[in-house]
């Protein structure tokens, strides 16, 4: 016989206020199975939680419904009270009063109705769940970090320094992302580069470090301590365990005029070699798109040069397999490019340039050493506008959030351009400037007070080329909304910050979620924020959203130390939400008539085929068997079976039936 | 406590009454999401969630409607995104089937909604719920399917035109044997190569065609041919054919295309099988392995048929069918209601199925109770609800089941709409490739979706 216990929380008034709570838990004490009810108004606090535990043990309850907020909150809250008092923990399940009840509904009598179904329905359910143990599974103490930028090097570094084994992938030739490129970084003005490369270089020679560079990881499978991962080696062209960089190849290059993607398309590279002169590591690959080898099978210069002999034109990809513990996503973000905001580039004007260019103008290592030169002529330019909020903020064009960096990095690009161009104007075009942070408030009044910066808060509206020069019509929302026109010889567009073009399907490798933005979405955005809601996935720097340096580093150490506590454990405990196939005596043994139907559907490849055999060892039977280190408990294999022999531990058939019959 | 109580029914209220099953990972935590937004929606609904769309099973569906629900919800991770990989996607062919199934028995759509609701999207779960619940709320209470669930007997109306279709279909008469075959299986037999041989003879008792397996050279004389529909491969049902191999055959197509579904579900061991393969035109083909048989006489077959031609079933069959899609919904309920009320659950149509190969069918297992068991509205309802979705994409039309229904019930119709379904949206015929993957383990991801908000 049930003695089953209630226990309704008021939740404040949260729940209180749109449901009668003392009227629910009445309705629940009438409920058959049912031995004790009662409301409290917080029943997550000490005190209610000790009521649980008292319950339990005075009228020896055999299962708890708490009727409380989300199970995704508190379910393991009231779990581990149930366990404290002697009951099992699977034995407790949650009605979800509060946001899927008194939330979203408004009228006090019907919102009671409802949450008296819901406790109803999940009386009955719990009536049927079986007391269940935890699945200890083992871990492999090696975490894979996807992406080479700050993210994923500060991730690495840290984990390596815990004492376990990184893999670090990262896709393009060389470690570095997005800070590689940039001049100097704020609020300090300190040179990028020169707090990066040595990064870097700390990555690519730690011993617990194994870099993965000019790879992608292909394909995910497994789950927490466990991810087989299938990493996709790209061809180099070029035999790495022979080339000592010395750099003949890129130096004897013909094809010199190819766009660089490092220097954001402001300068040129040849089709062998490295991104940039501080690549780490120093080892070139071939671009086969633009190689004239590839291309037309002639040239072949680079092999003739190369001392060592490592060229090697018909290398092909290479597939590795590896196994980890962890995952740690670090693939960062992108900026929103010009062909994204035609009423700011002018068709494409090469004198209006995003945020990211302008850093590879303003770097020393840059296309131009530093100097401020306007891309069309290399002019020095005498005004410059920039325009902030540049494709974000705005509703309409679909990105309603902030970039979040943009505010503070236009304010050091004016600074560093006055630096340089003492003469210069500086026109920044902002429509709230937000500088939260430790200095970024003092930095942004340094480039108004100390040089000169003009802020005018405004909308720009667009900017068109007039006589050799560009410009700027916007609206002075500080004046009435009247226009102004700034000539200037530069634009620079604060560009919204944007997710990676394919991180969604790296996110469906992984089964982690993103958001409607596209940004990677975080287990909780307050409590969780480097994990997902996939175990043993985590998330570090801006594929979360936009970040700047420090918060990302932060992000990252975080993720680290994630990391490092799953790693402390030698074996880890899971929700023991598996299938089963029912099995039972002669002369069936099981329901189960080995149509393996559920075989091909297990994305898990969890069901094997089990003989029965007599004593004699002649076999009877074959059938499915659920492997429980590998089940994930998806139940797709529970709704395909015809004769019902399989089922889900903890949504078991007979439970789901049982709270959809009390519904009624 | 399972069965579905049906006295509670009865009170007809006028707030909808709308059950929704979610997946955890995105659509219940969407529906968290619209919560801690303090967005506003209905109170109709009841959420239950399950781990995944793929756990969703129809039973639950056809049990929410059973009980009293005016509409069911069905909502889980957008395509790509489930937290499981692809259950959201095998869950989505489950759907088109099921679809297509309750569309065939004339059940009300409109009450029936799927949609991708990720946990971000807290905005779309409420607009669903509203406009859902605003859509049943003008459709009213579902009495159409109440009378059957309270066991009331709607307004028979029987289309006497899809009707015929029973009478015609229900004789298994007799054709004359090529003489070759006799001799062939007599050779057979003789020289050791087979033990035993399934074929059919004629019944002494009702002078038309019945199975029978033929152990020795001269029993072979008392093979006969049968007319369209039956199917031989049910024998192979029998748990004690093991200890007798090797077996032989006598198959037509209808038997070779049941063989191949029994082989992609492992439940026949070929290696000790020997065909005796027979031509439509009622002539004997050859002695051959299961592999060469279906290569001989499918493969020219399939590639023949207009690719919108299930096989198996008959023309005049599929043009009933057409003919009973062209009514409409109401109609076509009705229709069916009345064909059910007549069933007695005798489960003749189980046994006579060639591909009903379950050691004991879910319908007699009580925990929980699937669905009631009882012959009446809603047991009945249930039973050739699932029973015709047991053999989505499994059904070879061979007719077996309405030719054994003692009550003419044109089972057929509902395994030829299902066949329909499955060749449309999937491209797939049962029993064609008996290496192809079962229709519903597999999945595409490109698989059709018009339907699904």
């Amino acid at each position: 016989m049930s003695r089953i216990g209630v226990f309704i929380c008021h939740c404040g008034d949260n729940i209180g206020k749109t449901v009668d709570c003392v009227k629910v838990a009445d309705a629940a004490r009438s409920l058959p199975g049912v031995a004790f009810a009662t409301e409290y108004r917080y029943v997550c606090s000490e005190p209610g939680q000790a009521q649980i535990r008292e319950a339990i043990q005075k009228h020896k309850l055999n299962g708890v419904v708490v009727g409380a907020c989300s199970p995704r909150m508190h379910e393991k809250t009231f779990r581990k009270a149930c366990q404290q008092a002697g009951l099992n923990p699977y034995l407790c399940e949650i009605a979800n009063l509060r946001e899927q009840c008194s939330w979203v509904h408004t009228d006090r009598e019907q919102a009671t109705a409802k949450a008296t179904d819901l406790i109803r329905s999940m009386v009955a359910r719990v009536e049927r769940n079986l007391p269940l143990q935890a699945i200890k599974v083992p871990i492999t103490r090696r975490a894979l970090v996807i992406g080479g930028g700050i993210a994923g090097i500060q991730a690495a570094l840290d984990i390596a320094d815990g004492g376990m084994q990184v893999t670090l992938v990262e896709r393009s030739p060389s470690l570095g992302g997005h800070m590689a490129q940039l001049s100097e970084t704020f609020p300090t003005l300190d040179c990028s580069q020169c707090i990066m490369t040595p990064r870097m270089v700390e990555a690519a020679t730690h011993p617990n470090i194994r870099l993965e560079v000019f790879s992608e990881v292909e394909k995910v499978e497994g789950f927490v301590g466990n991810f087989e991962v299938t990493i996709r080696r790209k061809a180099r062209g070029v035999d790495w365990t022979k080339c000592t960089g010395c750099g003949s190849c890129w130096q004897k290059c013909p094809q010199k005029k190819i766009k660089s993607e490092f220097d954001e398309t402001l300068g040129t590279r040849t089709a062998i070699g490295i991104p940039f002169a501080q690549a780490v590591p120093n080892k070139p690959v071939i671009d086969r798109a633009n190689c004239t080898k590839y291309k037309t099978g002639k040239c072949g210069v680079c092999a003739k040069v190369c001392p060592t002999g490592a060229i090697v034109y018909e290398q092909e990809d290479e597939l590795i397999t590896e196994k980890f513990g962890a995952v740690v996503v670090a693939t960062g973000f992108n900026v929103l490019g010009k062909d994204q905001l035609p009423a700011y580039a002018e068709g494409d004007h090469p004198d209006v340039v995003t945020g990211l260019q302008f850093e590879r103008l303003a770097s020393a290592s840059g296309p131009t050493g530093g100097e401020i030169r306007r891309p069309s002529d290399g002019k020095t330019p005498e005004t410059i506008v920039f325009i902030q909020c540049a494709g974000c903020r705005d509703r309409e064009k679909g990105r309603a959030y902030c970039s979040k960096i943009c505010c503070m990095y236009t304010a050091k690009h004016a600074m560093l351009y006055k630096h340089k161009v003492h003469e210069g104007h500086a026109y920044v075009l902002y429509m709230d400037v937000r500088t939260p942070g430790k200095g970024y408030d003092e930095f942004y009044r340094r480039a108004q007070e100390q040089d000169g910066v003009n802020y005018i808060r405004s909308r720009a509206a667009r900017v068109y080329a007039d006589g050799g020069q560009l410009v700027v019509q916007a609206a002075d929302t500080l004046n009435a909304g009247q226009r102004i026109d700034i000539r200037a010889d530069m634009v620079v567009l604060a560009s919204a910050a944007i997710p990676q073009a394919d991180v969604k399907q790296l996110a469906q490798k992984l089964g982690i979620g993103y958001d409607a933005d596209g940004w990677l979405s975080e287990a909780h955005p307050k409590l969780r924020p480097v994990e997902t809601n996939t175990a043993g996935v985590f998330l570090a720097g801006a594929c979360q959203g936009p970040k700047d340096i420090p918060e990302t580093v932060s992000q990252a150490s975080a993720v680290a130390a994630k990391v490092l506590g799953l790693f402390a454990n030698s074996e880890l405990s899971r929700d023991p939400v598996i299938a089963r196939v029912n099995r039972g005596g002669p002369p069936n043994f099981s329901t189960c008539i080995g149509c393996f139907t559920c075989v091909g559907a297990c994305p898990y490849k969890a069901i094997e085929k089990e003989e029965i055999r007599d004593r004699k060892g002649n076999l009877i039977k074959t059938i499915a068997k659920v492997n429980s280190g590998l089940c994930q408990g998806c139940g797709t294999c529970v709704t395909l079976c015809r004769s019902k022999s399989i089922d889900l531990d903890g949504f078991t058939d007979d439970q789901v039936h049982a709270a959809l019959a009390a519904l009624a | 406590m399972s069965q579905i109580a049906t006295s509670e029914i009865t009170t007809t209220s006028a707030e909808p009454r709308i059950v929704a099953f979610v997946c955890k990972w995105c659509t219940y935590a969407g529906a968290d999401l619209a919560g801690t937004s303090r967005m506003v929606y209905p109170p109709n609904v009841r959420t239950i969630m399950l781990p995944c769309t793929g756990r969703i099973d129809v039973t639950f569906i056809i049990r929410a409607f059973l009980q009293g629900a005016d509409g069911v919800v069905v909502s889980g991770c957008h395509p790509g995104d489930c937290h499981y990989t692809a259950g959201n996607y095998r869950a989505r062919r489950r759907w088109t089937l099921f679809r297509d199934l309750l569309d065939t028995l004339g059940f009300d759509l409109r009450r029936f909604e799927l949609a991708w609701i990720s946990a971000a999207e807290g905005v779309k779960w409420v607009k669903t719920i509203q406009e859902f619940t605003d859509r049943i709320r003008d459709l009213g209470p579902y009495t159409a399917m109440r009378q059957v669930a309270e066991n009331r007997t709607p307004d028979i109306a029987p289309l006497a035109d899809v009707l015929d279709v029973i009478t015609s279909s229900r004789m298994v008469e007799i054709k004359p044997i090529d003489p070759l075959l006799v001799e062939a299986v007599a050779g057979a037999l003789q020289s050791g190569k087979v033990k035993a041989v399934l074929g059919w003879t004629k019944s002494p008792t009702l002078g038309k065609a019945r199975p029978v397996w033929i152990s020795s050279a001269e029993a072979a004389k008392e093979l006969v041919l049968p007319g369209e529909s039956g199917n031989l491969v049910r024998l192979f049902k029998n748990p004690q054919l093991k200890a007798i191999t090797p077996l032989g055959i006598v198959a037509r197509e209808t038997e070779l295309l049941a063989l191949n579904v029994l082989i992609q579900e492992a439940r026949i061991d070929l290696k000790q099988l020997t065909i005796f393969a027979m031509g439509s035109d009622g002539r004997f083909v050859g002695e051959m392995n299961a592999e060469v048989a279906s290569a001989t006489l499918l493969g020219e077959m399939t590639k023949s048929l207009p690719s919108d031609r299930p096989v198996g079933f008959s023309d005049s069959l599929l043009q009933r069918l057409d003919e009973l899609m062209a009514k409409s919904s109401e109609e076509r309920w009705k229709f069916w209601a009345s064909q059910s009320a007549k069933c007695v659950k005798c489960y003749a149509c189980r046994q006579a199925c060639p591909a009903c190969t379950c050691d004991q069918c879910f319908s007699d297992k009580n925990q929980p109770q699937w669905f009631p068991t009882a012959a009446d509205g809603p047991g009945n309802l249930a039973w050739h609800l699932l029973r015709g979705f047991h053999l989505a994409g499994r059904c070879v039309g061979c007719g077996a089941c309405q030719a054994a229904c003692p009550a003419g019930i044109p089972l057929n119709l509902i395994s030829a709409a299902m066949a329909r379904s499955a060749l449309k949206h999937f491209g797939h015929r049962a029993g064609v490739d008996a290496n192809a993957m079962p229709l519903q383990s597999d999945y595409k991801p490109d698989d059709q979706e018009s339907f699904i908000l």
